[in-house]
């Protein structure tokens, strides 16, 4: 029984945030907003340049509404404590909705590559960025979405209300955000060792993407296995943590 | 059954189960009652194994939620001081949810769900999402989530609260016809004129210590008290 658990968990956390219009709506924002921009811009050399920065962050900002919701929010309704009564692991309760902020984190992903690829026909960046090199984005972003929805699943495991959930996701928001800014002010080599560094890596693999270069498969396959073991880590935390009793009542 | 055996629970130093020992029997509704912070609700969520105990043990059914929690939580329905809910769940939803939870199939599920429905009166709160439902309404959805799959022990904690009259009435007479089918119910409550009627055996704890046992003549008896009301006053001042 308890092996579907994590599927019936996926199910309904999907259905109650796709009913969720508001937080739907503000994550949608962050996926038209840097593609926008970069096609606003697109007269500056540099346009391009930001992308790399905005679909890391849509990765997390897809994630955060939901996480936030299926933890803290769990947490704040009262509804946590029932929830844990039933005959089911917490790891097969954690893995369900970390299934669950991944799919959203995905869409916000693929919407923000879908208004960048609006934005390279409408404008004449698809001459400096072939229209192509965004299924490459695609494939060096995609490990990103594990990462980001583990990640922001174990802050909000320590919140206990959604607004403290806010505040701590939003630190946590700082992170791809200044590593895909600092990284494109301080440009390092693309080179296996900064493949490997979670997001610095992703960053380094877009840039080059926005250049015309495409970067070479074993880093990419290196810089998504790192970030894959990280999420596997971030959500065995989530489920070590939701099996203790302080974090449950405290 | 529920056997609790020399249970020790504290928090931040401070005892909130002290060596508590107590039978729920089959067949039997067990009122627990004590003044607040007296450790009943930590005591309900000892039993289900939400929380572990320092000392001593519980069994549910001879199984020790310590050691075996989901096969507990299998033979458990509780309905504990939180009546948390999902805002954008319809009742019928939060029934489905917790029924697959608890592992059981969609055929069961729906006989289920409608027997529930008709039980607290619920068929026109049933498609309706939970946001706005009024405390009545979220009761009657926690304690029909509690029951879901129809389990051997039931642990409710101040079911009644927030019910109207027909409600609470609905809610005795289910609790009398659980108690027929064999059904262990231990009710934890503070309206002791409900605990008196509905209880065959009550259990005053205060404390963290249980004060007395016995059914409600009892504790009547034991303190010289002509209702049970004054008998709890005498026990646990």
């Amino acid at each position: 029984m308890s092996s579907h658990a994590w599927d019936i968990v996926f199910r309904k956390e999907v259905r109650d945030g796709l009913r969720d219009h508001r937080s739907l709506f503000s994550a949608s924002i962050f996926c038209w907003l840097g593609p926008l921009l970069v096609g606003i811009l697109w007269r500056q050399p540099t346009a391009l340049a930001l992308l790399p920065a905005f679909l890391m962050i849509t990765t997390f900002t897809g994630a955060m509404n939901i996480a936030n919701d299926v933890m803290a929010g769990e947490r704040e309704r009262g509804s946590l404590e029932p929830l844990l009564m039933n005959p089911v692991f917490p790891a097969d309760l954690v893995l369900g909705k970390w299934l669950a902020i991944c799919a959203f984190s995905l869409c916000s992903l693929v919407l923000t590559l879908l208004v960048a690829l609006t934005v390279l026909y409408l404008t004449p960046l698809s001459a400096r960025m072939h229209p192509s090199a965004l299924l490459w984005m695609l494939a060096a972003t995609l490990p990103l979405v594990p990462f980001a929805a583990g990640f922001d699943l174990l802050v909000c495991t320590f919140a206990r209300t959604p607004k403290e959930g806010n505040s701590y996701l939003g630190v946590a928001f700082l992170v791809p955000m200044l590593t895909g800014m600092l990284a494109e002010f301080f440009p390092v080599r693309l080179r296996a060792v900064i493949a490997a560094v979670p997001l610095l890596g992703q960053q380094r693999m877009l840039s080059a993407l926005t250049r015309g270069e495409i970067p070479h498969l074993a880093w990419l396959a290196l810089s998504g296995a790192v970030v894959l073991v990280l999420a596997i880590a971030a959500v065995a935390g989530a489920a070590r943590l939701l099996a203790q009793e302080k974090v449950v009542f405290g | 059954m529920i056997q609790a055996d020399n249970l020790h629970k504290s928090f931040a130093g401070r005892p909130a189960v002290d060596g508590l020992t107590f039978s729920a029997a089959d067949g039997v509704i067990t009122g627990l009652i004590g003044p607040n912070g007296s450790g009943k609700t930590t005591t309900l969520r000892l039993i289900t194994g939400l929380l572990r105990p320092h000392a001593g043990q519980v069994l549910v059914d001879r199984i020790n939620p310590a050691l075996d929690p989901i096969g507990v939580r299998r033979r458990i329905g509780a309905l504990t001081d939180g009546l948390g809910n999902y805002p954008r769940l319809t009742a019928r939803e939060h029934l489905r949810y917790f029924g697959k939870l608890r592992g059981m199939s969609t055929v069961e599920l729906d006989s289920r769900i409608h027997l529930l429905l008709d039980l607290f009166d619920m068929h026109q709160i049933a498609d309706r999402r939970a946001q706005g439902f009024s405390q009545g309404e979220r009761m009657k959805l926690a304690l029909a989530t509690a029951m879901i799959n129809d389990p051997p022990n039931i642990l409710l904690d101040e079911p009644a609260n927030g019910l109207d009259v027909a409600s609470v009435r609905a809610l005795r007479a289910l609790l009398e016809r659980l108690r027929a089918a064999g059904k262990c119910l231990l009710l934890s409550s503070h309206v002791m004129a409900e605990v008196a009627l509905l209880c065959d055996a009550v259990i005053v704890v205060a404390r963290g210590k249980m004060v007395a046992q016995g059914s409600p003549e009892e504790l009547m008896r034991l303190s010289n008290a002509r209702s049970l009301e004054e008998a709890f006053m005498e026990l646990t001042a």
